[in-house]
């Protein structure tokens, strides 16, 4: 990795530790949502097992997209996203540091407390593992559509709900391949096919999000 | 070709184009819509399996398909007018938006209607439902966000990345729906099977999918000569236009 | 016609409250987005009047300011009433 990247990766990630707190809010919201569903639906540990896989996912893109906003925001308000675009380094590959050392910040956390959910709602190990996968694969993928929107909406005053509405249909397809891949693991079944898939949109979102993104932001930035 | 579409690019000359081909394209849509219904309403034979529920069909396919087709052609709008930089191809692409939108609703509607009788329910999260549920609500995401944008020339660019993006992925959101509703659905659907159609229910359902089809391209051609003015309200021709449109009604009186 | 009757067409097979739910429902939506249309188209054409009227009186109320810029000049060269035709060009300039 080439200097203004390395240097641009480190200060955002300086700046996401100054702002511990902010960070710490989607995972408590995630936190929250999950504890909700055992008090709605009822304590009995296999109805928790069968919806457990779909409520950690439901809940993980609803975080997500709270925290999601913080991409470029900050970035647009005080200037430097201006600077970024007028400078010399592609704007593609500007875009996908950011939306690493986005996922870095605030998405990896969530993963980190994945754990404590799995024992909140009765995952067996065999679920919890594929669970990781999927979410160790499907975040990043999260992270790299939800840029485009947020590269849209950072001009507008009140992006949050728009920007849930744009992008809950486009996540419906993850939730479809990481939810299943974690009810065939539950029932010892294979569940590489799902996981193909969902590297597979990695991928291929790797390869065409970051020009989306630069895109967006150059129209956002007029 | 190009120099021939190319004054088309022009926002006088297209509303012009609109203004000459909404008469023609109104009265065959008029002909061929009530047509194709009602043939399919009084003339077309009951189905042995479903009975004369079945004709809810003359509405419902006609405009499930073309609320797929009404978002590619959305998206090519889009597409040309990102990579060419054609002001026209956003108005066309926003003009197509809301005719979409509610196509899509008759289509999830009809559907439900449809269901009633024949799942027991107004609403199964059948595949092709529920890929037409979502494809609302991309529709809603392309108008709700150019409708925030106070600059519509910037909105026209947002909302066209939108429409490219929801492209790429609906085939993806459409077959992944598919495979998790084959996952899911237990016996609970008694599937119909495809058996092929018999001729004299299917004319009829081919000339109310033309008719639709017409229908949407004549309030398309309004719409667009709404979004048209809508952006240049400023500009002389408008002024000109308006001021005789009024002499001439002024004449009529 | 494959019905019997103008009864067995609306009744359907029994199925009539579906097939005219269905229909009546998209048939209004699309009305719906008609009217809306030429709702909007309507208010186009009278925003662009209302604009153009506007116009037209920024015009007028210009080339009277102007008039009245001449008089209070003649006025001030000829008698001492300044002050109350520069209240008048005052009150010209805000309408």
């Amino acid at each position: 990795m080439n200097g203004p990247l390395r240097a641009l990766l480190k200060r955002d990630l300086a700046l996401a530790y100054r702002q511990r707190a902010e960070l710490m809010q989607p995972m408590m919201f995630f936190l929250l949502v999950i504890s909700l569903f055992p008090l709605g639906i009822g304590p009995s540990p296999d109805t928790l097992q069968k919806v457990g896989p779909g409520v950690i996912w439901v809940a993980a893109i609803l975080a997500s997209l709270l925290g999601m906003e913080r991409l470029f925001r900050d970035d647009y308000q005080d200037g430097s996203l201006e600077q970024l675009i007028l400078s010399s380094t592609p704007l593609p590959l500007v875009a996908l540091v950011k939306v690493f050392s986005h996922w870095l910040s605030s998405i990896l956390p969530l993963l980190v407390l994945s754990p404590l959910l799995a024992l909140f709602l009765n995952l067996s190990l065999e679920m919890y593992w594929t669970l990781l996968q999927t979410l160790l694969l499907g975040t990043p993928l999260l992270s790299l559509v939800g840029a485009i929107a947020v590269g849209l909406t950072v001009g507008l005053n009140r992006g949050g709900v728009l920007l849930a509405l744009l992008l809950l249909p486009m996540f419906i397809p993850l939730l479809i391949f990481a939810t299943s891949a974690v009810e065939a693991a539950s029932m010892q079944l294979q569940y590489h096919a799902q996981l193909a898939f969902i590297g597979a949109m990695l991928l291929f979102s790797l390869a065409l999000a970051p020009f989306a993104i630069a895109y967006a932001l150059r129209v956002s930035q007029n | 070709m190009w120099k021939w579409l190319h004054p088309y690019a022009k926002t006088e000359r297209a509303y012009q184009l609109c203004q000459t081909l909404f008469p023609w394209f109104a009265l065959s849509a008029l002909v061929s819509f009530s047509g194709g219904l009602m043939w399919g309403l009084a003339f077309a034979p009951t189905d042995y399996q479903q009975g004369d529920s079945f004709r809810i069909i003359y509405i419902h396919v006609p405009s499930a398909i073309l609320s797929m087709s009404a978002y590619a052609a959305m998206a090519i709008a889009a597409f040309i007018g990102l990579v060419w930089q054609v002001r026209t191809t956003f108005m066309a692409m926003m003009a197509l938006a809301p005719i979409g939108a509610t196509i899509t609703f008759i289509a999830l509607f009809t559907g439900a209607a449809w269901g009633k009788p024949m799942w027991g329910t107004w609403w199964v999260w059948d595949a092709r439902l529920t890929s037409e549920l979502i494809l609302l609500f991309l529709y809603l995401g392309v108008i709700s966000l150019y409708k925030s944008f106070e600059d519509k020339q910037q909105a026209g660019k947002a909302a066209g990345v939108m429409a490219l993006v929801g492209v790429v992925n609906l085939p993806v959101i459409h077959y992944s729906v598919e495979w998790w509703n084959t996952l899911h659905q237990g016996a609970t659907i008694t599937k119909f099977g495809k058996p092929s159609i018999a001729p004299e229910m299917l004319w009829p359902l081919l000339l109310s999918l033309l008719g639709l089809a017409l229908v949407m391209a004549a309030i398309f051609l309004l719409r667009m000569q709404n979004e048209i003015l809508r952006r240049e309200i400023h500009r002389p021709w408008v002024v000109a236009l308006v001021n005789g449109q009024i002499d001439k009604t002024a004449g009529q009186k | 016609m494959h019905f019997d009757s103008w009864q067995a067409f609306w009744e359907m097979g029994d199925y009539g409250l579906f097939v005219w739910l269905a229909f009546g429902v998209s048939l209004l939506a699309l009305l719906v987005l008609c009217i809306d249309t030429l709702l909007a188209k309507r208010g186009l054409f009278a925003k662009v009047q209302s604009e153009v009227a506007r116009k037209q009186r920024i015009q007028q109320a210009q080339i009277a300011q102007k008039a009245s810029q001449k008089a209070a000049q003649q006025s001030a060269q000829q008698s001492a009433s300044q002050r109350s035709t520069d209240m008048e060009v005052e009150r010209v300039n805000e309408s």
